[in-house]
């Protein structure tokens, strides 16, 4: 069932999304022509960078809406009606929801780095923007070899990922919670965020308060190693508490929406 | 067992309460007519059935099963409301039910499509009010569930879609499953009720056979409901 609830809910997000991404290549493309061809036409080169502008603000700003509003309409807005009567548990309509908001903001991420890329190509020197790309990675794998670099890479988007899928599961646990109080629950539900931000700095304080040595020792243990494993350290430590966050999240939000749900 | 029961149900909205204790049972092959005033706690009964609600205390159950996805797989559900996605067409609407409900005809809902002059590429957005109620009956009807909570079915459209809507409502219910159909327009849905369950206040006040009641009062329904709710 989480299957058919993703594919519905690709098309529900795509169908607003892609176009997007389309107009965001092709306004990329017309901006890298202003930025050669048509430098000399001053008015136009500055249109075409006000509608780029635009349409990457737009694309930013609409995958923050669409990961609140396919939670806070779709679910707790009157489709809720809909899809908390679909015989789905409802842990599976949170992972549909955290595995479609990581998917697009990635998917943000990487059309932003190809729409940076297309407009590269446009400029005189991009043979050699291209090659001080591959001489950084030239670089790097000779320090690391190939297969660390790979490591990496793999590693830095899988905690990228993660951590996508946490900023979500805050947003959606603060609405869940926002949604218990009644008549107020947008203001609920901001309330939350920041109530949980403050939870989280509090909790890091008693931690290091319990732990008073913890940063010398830390430092202590990345000196004593090489680079890269210290690389794989600090990812590790930041993936756990990523991973120990989220946790907590998609617990808050499921238990909400399971044993608390009370759509008006 | 019955296949719906509430035993001592409350539900709270703040402090008003809502459903007042509610105990009912009622069984299958029938269609029974949950009938009161705005705000008696219709509405309110339907959605802790569905799940989109939680009592404060009691227990409501389906087959003797609690609100989950266990029973949503076999209960059919028209909220009071706009509940689909405007921007989704019949077509995408059908094969939506056919994917999450093992129940639901496709072959049923195009007979019911038929004659309605509406097309399946349409979207809802482009409907009126009448004409999305219907479809919105039509994926509901379609259903061979086990139980059908219809809350307001024919509020809000005209007459000669009432006649639709009650004419499709009985013609494809499974006749060895219950239908629950909630609204205040006592006159035009009498005649297809077997059962009838007076709300009132978030209490039940009343629950018989419609027979029995036009024998012992001496009077219809819609008599009947004028003289319990007076003003």
């Amino acid at each position: 069932m989480l299957a058919q609830l993703m594919k519905y809910e690709f098309k529900a997000v795509g169908r607003i999304m892609l176009p997007l991404y389309g107009a965001w290549l092709i306004m990329s493309l017309l901006m890298g022509l202003a930025v050669t061809i048509l430098e000399k036409v001053l008015a136009l080169g500055i249109i075409i960078g006000f509608l780029y502008g635009a349409v990457t603000i737009a694309c930013v700003v609409l995958t923050i809406v669409m990961v609140i509003q396919r939670f806070y309409k779709n679910l707790l807005g009157s489709e809720g009606y809909l899809m908390f009567t679909l015989p789905v548990k409802t842990a599976n309509h949170v992972w549909n929801k955290v595995i479609s908001a990581s998917f697009w903001i990635f998917a943000g991420v990487v059309m932003g780095l190809l729409s940076m890329g297309i407009i590269v190509l446009f400029t005189e020197g991009y043979t050699e923007s291209f090659e001080a790309i591959s001489m950084f990675f030239k670089i790097v794998t000779g320090f690391l070899g190939v297969p660390k670099v790979v490591l990496l890479i793999v590693e830095i988007i899988l905690l990228a990922l993660l951590m996508t899928g946490e900023a979500a599961l805050k947003i959606y646990a603060a609405i869940s919670l926002g949604h218990q109080w009644g008549n107020h629950r947008i203001l609920g539900a901001i309330g939350a965020y920041i109530g949980f931000g403050i939870v989280e700095v509090i909790i890091t304080n008693i931690i290091f308060n319990l732990f008073p040595n913890m940063e010398q020792d830390l430092e202590r243990l990345f000196e004593s190693t090489s680079d890269f494993m210290e690389m794989q350290l600090m990812i590790m430590v930041m993936a756990l508490i990523v991973l120990m966050l989220g946790t907590v999240y998609f617990l808050v939000t499921y238990k909400l929406l399971d044993r608390r749900l009370n759509l008006e | 067992m019955s296949i719906f029961e509430c035993r001592s149900l409350t539900k709270y909205y703040g402090k008003t309460k809502a459903l007042d204790n509610i105990d009912l049972k009622l069984e299958a092959g029938q269609i029974v007519g949950l009938l009161g005033p705005n705000g008696s706690g219709k509405t309110t009964l339907i959605k802790l059935a569905n799940g989109l609600l939680q009592p404060a205390g009691g227990q409501i159950l389906i087959e003797g099963e609690e609100p989950g996805a266990g029973t949503k797989a076999k209960v059919a559900y028209l909220p009071d409301r706009g509940f689909l996605p405007e921007y989704m067409t019949v077509e995408a609407l059908f094969k939506l039910y056919g994917d999450f409900f093992k129940d639901f005809n496709t072959k049923k809902a195009d007979q019911m499509l038929e004659g309605l002059g509406i097309k399946k590429t349409d979207t809802l957005k482009k409907m009126s009010k009448g004409t999305k109620e219907k479809i919105q009956l039509i994926l509901v009807m379609s259903r061979d569930a086990k139980i059908y909570f219809l809350d307001e079915p024919i509020a809000g459209v005209d007459p000669a879609a009432r006649d639709y809507i009650l004419r499709t409502i009985i013609s494809n219910y499974c006749e060895n499953s219950l239908v629950l159909i909630s609204t205040h327009l006592i006159a035009d849905v009498e005649s297809v009720l077997d059962d009838v369950v007076f709300i009132k206040e978030g209490r039940v006040v009343l629950h018989k056979a419609a027979d029995i009641i036009r024998e012992e009062e001496g009077k219809n329904i819609d008599g009947l409901f004028r003289e319990v709710f007076k003003c």
